[in-house]
């Protein structure tokens, strides 16, 4: 009874996550203006203006996105003109072109991709990490200091006491 | 299936469109369609539609001109005026404005 209950279950927890709505944009469709979000947007048309999400976008082979573009992932099949911030990830594949500024952790421009345009893949974040180096060297030399001192101070005691 | 605009997006501009547009999200602005444009149950459309054929389950604030047929399905909230030669206006609908059917 207990194995057939399991797998009950599990089937309603994908059937609830296949519900979760996909925003597309198909080949006949422009959208122009802001946009903003917190789901999936599959671009196969055009979009114009500024694009704000906290999930990933998608342009298609045929999509076209003129726009700022602010996103957790962006995956470029078709052509991008703007800057791109992505938090995690930005993937332009081989039939991507794309003009623009990317600023992302990670960044992956496949064969065939077209792109120009600077890449920043975080100074700041290079800065943080020499601090946060910088931080535990000196937390280290702290440590040295304290296992060195006592240890000499025991030394000496043992030292004073034998004498 | 057509266009499609989730349930979490925002849009604030125009949009234009050979396919049909379904929104479940909220759309300031204007929709432009050749074929039909449905606002769905968590839909929200504040501005102008043009279009065929319109499908209101949600809420629209602004004047709809449709070509063939505008209906307003029982729940939905429409303020504004509509313009089409074929209009149904189900029982549960609210709706405050004018209605021209080109009589």
């Amino acid at each position: 009874m207990a194995e057939e209950r399991i797998p009950v279950v599990l089937t309603k927890e994908k059937k609830e996550e296949k519900a979760e709505t996909q925003t597309v944009i198909l080949g006949p469709t422009t959208i122009r203006g802001e946009i903003q979000g917190d789901e999936n947007i599959v671009v196969e048309g055009r979009l114009e203006g500024k694009i704000e999400l906290t999930k990933d976008l998608i342009v298609k082979n045929t999509g076209i996105v003129k726009a700022e573009v602010k996103v957790n992932n962006a995956v470029v099949e078709g052509v991008v003109v703007g800057n791109i911030k992505a938090l995690e990830k930005v993937e332009i594949s081989s039939t991507g072109r794309m003009v623009g500024d990317i600023y992302s952790k990670r960044v992956v421009i496949q064969e065939g991709a077209a792109f120009k345009g600077k890449i920043d893949m975080g100074e700041e974040m290079a800065g943080e990490a020499k601090a946060i180096q910088e931080k535990e060297e000196k937390l280290f030399e702290k440590e040295r200091e304290e296992i060195v001192f006592p240890s000499q101070g025991t030394l000496k005691e043992k030292s004073t006491k034998k004498k | 299936m057509g266009t499609n605009i989730g349930k979490t997006i925002k849009i604030k501009g125009e949009i234009e469109s050979g396919v049909e547009v379904s929104v479940s999200g909220e759309i300031s602005g204007k929709i432009k369609c050749k074929e039909g444009v449905i606002i769905e149950k968590d839909g929200k459309m504040i501005g102008d539609i043009e279009t065929k054929n319109v499908v209101v389950h949600g809420v629209v604030e602004g004047n709809m001109v449709a070509e063939e047929k505008i209906e307003l399905k029982s729940g939905c909230i429409v303020k504004g005026d509509l313009k089409a030669p074929r209009l149904v206006l189900l029982d549960g609908a609210k709706f405050k404005g004018s209605i021209d059917m080109g009589v």
